[in-house]
């Protein structure tokens, strides 16, 4: 979901400018993929699904296999890039990786623990259990990141957004989600073209420069960004917006083959999750 | 409050702007726009004719002053009425798309105008072919060229059908063919029985086009009159430092030698061609 893309939406942008990328690369991404002509609401329910089963799964095969079954269904049915698929990715790892070293490792004072580390102030330990709850907590999460990302990587924001909107989730709700998702390009585009401009005047010729460039940009980043905003906002309330942004919607019927395609992906689920009960 | 000249479309009213308290930007402007005319607002940088603008469609709200359209003063409750009949076309494309396809960008007004569904597809089309793009429906605005743009930000505004076009400086960074485009779309509104009001540094095509010139300077309208009489004015365009049109300037000066008898100056290079043939 958008929400959840945000900061990894910057992110891939920052390390994309690098190489000259458009910087509307995840909108870019879904407007190409094979998967959007597909029904938006399917794909919503779909990724939801998968992401639930990963979250409740007792065990890691579940989000294992959503894991390989979402890059698989993105890359290979989706025909998103690899090399994008797989960039996008790190972002989230990043911090997931954090987050499970985190949770494995305790510091105490006492030498206790499967794993110890001896610090001579300190010790950083750690046991079998821990460590393999992390990695299950990880696994989860990032059974849940692909999850969303299949949706994310194959839907454009307006598709999901008037879908929430038919569900009735509250107006106030939908618009704030559409205008962040819409001002984190305009920050984008503004930084890109400040460091371009920067760089263009030697800005990053050394580190001392540098960390003055980068100050200075971020200084000025906010005060553009928001000169931006002002007149996107005019534009948009100049053709009668008054807080919902309305599209025509092309017409995506749902098909049955896509839905045999998720009865037979459910199922696989829910055998890998009888089996496991089972063993 | 009802108007006694019907022909009289747009009507403003001793009107007053200002963004910040130390620096007015709109003083006591008031001004009437007929059916039909073709008026170009000339300035300098910073002369208030974005502002102008803006109040006129009811984006931003006068500080002082009022605005009336067919007869209705606009208030709160009408506003929409107003921006729905006077649309603007953004000097930079770039601040007024918002859409993922083109098509679904050129919905955005009809649909904020709550007409029915076949009723929004209808416009959409018409408006695609008007501006001959119909071809680029499907594909994401912001990826195509700077003329392709502008088309996408005319088109826009023409499916929603608005009595009164403004362009907010439209030539700027189009090239020659782009230009030409834009003059024919000028010419088809006009020939369509519509009112625009054009801002443009480019005094060639401010004279050739329009009927009417409105000069602002500083916040003010310092000459409102034919484009023959603006530009014979050397006070006013000294004052908002504009210059004459290459073509007014070479009539002038084969008028002076005796080449060029004929009173009326002519607006294009076609009509100079024309008198000079004649000699």
């Amino acid at each position: 979901m958008p929400v959840w893309t945000f900061p990894n939406t910057v992110f891939f942008l920052r390390r994309n400018m690098k190489h000259n990328h458009n910087i509307y690369s995840i909108d870019s991404i879904a407007y190409n993929s094979k998967l959007n002509s597909w029904n938006p609401e399917f794909k919503i329910i779909f990724s939801l699904l998968s992401l639930f089963a990963c979250v409740l799964s007792a065990d890691i095969f579940v989000p294992v296999f959503v894991i390989i079954s979402m890059a698989a269904i993105s890359i290979i049915l989706g025909k998103t890039d690899q090399r994008s698929y797989f960039k996008l990715m790190t972002v989230p790892l990043a911090f997931i990786i954090c987050g499970a070293i985190a949770t494995a490792v305790d510091i105490s004072a006492e030498p206790t623990g499967d794993y110890i580390l001896d610090l001579n102030a300190f010790f950083i330990h750690t046991t079998n259990g821990a460590v393999f709850k992390a990695v299950q907590t990880a696994l989860k999460a990032l059974g849940a990141v692909s999850a969303l990302y299949m949706l994310t990587l194959s839907t454009p924001v307006h598709e999901i957004t008037s879908a929430m909107r038919r569900i009735h989730i509250p107006k106030l709700i939908i618009e704030l989600m559409e205008l962040i998702y819409r001002f984190i390009f305009i920050l984008a585009q503004v930084y890109h073209t400040l460091n371009t401009s920067a760089g263009s005047r030697l800005g990053y010729n050394g580190l001392k420069t540098s960390f003055r460039t980068f100050g200075t940009i971020a200084a000025n980043l906010f005060i553009i960004s928001l000169k931006k905003a002002g007149m996107y906002y005019d534009a948009l309330e100049s053709r009668c917006y008054t807080g919902e942004l309305l599209f025509l919607r092309e017409k995506k019927p749902l098909r049955s083959r896509h839905v045999a395609f998720a009865v037979i992906y459910f199922i696989s689920v829910i055998t890998i999750m009888y089996l496991q009960a089972v063993n | 409050m009802k108007h006694t000249d019907t022909n009289i479309i747009l009507s403003v009213k001793n009107l007053s702007y200002s963004y910040s308290e130390d620096r007015q930007a709109l003083k006591n402007i008031s001004l009437d726009i007929r059916r039909g005319e073709r008026i170009a607002v000339v300035g300098s940088n910073g002369a208030g004719k974005s502002t102008f603008f803006l109040n006129l469609n009811g984006v931003l709200t006068p500080e002082h002053g009022e605005i009336v359209f067919e007869g209705n003063a606009i208030t709160k409750k009408n506003l929409l009425e107003l921006r729905k009949n006077v649309g603007i076309v953004f000097q930079d494309p770039d601040s007024q798309i918002i859409a993922s396809t083109v098509m679904a960008e050129i919905s955005f007004g009809p649909m904020n105008m709550r007409l029915p569904h076949d009723e929004v597809i209808s416009r959409t089309l018409k408006a695609m072919e008007y501006m001959n793009i119909t071809h680029l429906s499907s594909r994401p605005p912001h990826y195509l060229s700077g003329g392709e743009k502008k088309c996408v930000s005319i088109a826009d505004i023409i499916a929603m059908t608005p009595q009164v076009f403004i362009f907010d400086e439209p030539t700027v960074g189009l090239d020659p063919v782009n230009a030409c485009m834009l003059e024919d779309v000028l010419d088809r509104l006009y020939n369509e029985g519509k009112t625009i009001l054009l801002s443009t540094h480019d005094v060639d095509l401010a004279y050739r086009w329009a009927d009417r010139t409105v000069v602002f300077n500083e916040g003010e309208v310092i000459a409102d009159d034919t484009p023959e009489n603006v530009f014979a004015d050397d006070n006013v365009l000294k004052k908002a430092r504009l210059c004459r049109p290459s073509v007014y300037e070479i009539y002038g000066a084969l008028r002076e030698k005796g080449i060029i008898r004929s009173k009326k100056c002519p607006r294009s290079v076609g009509e100079l061609k024309k008198l000079i043939d004649a000699i």
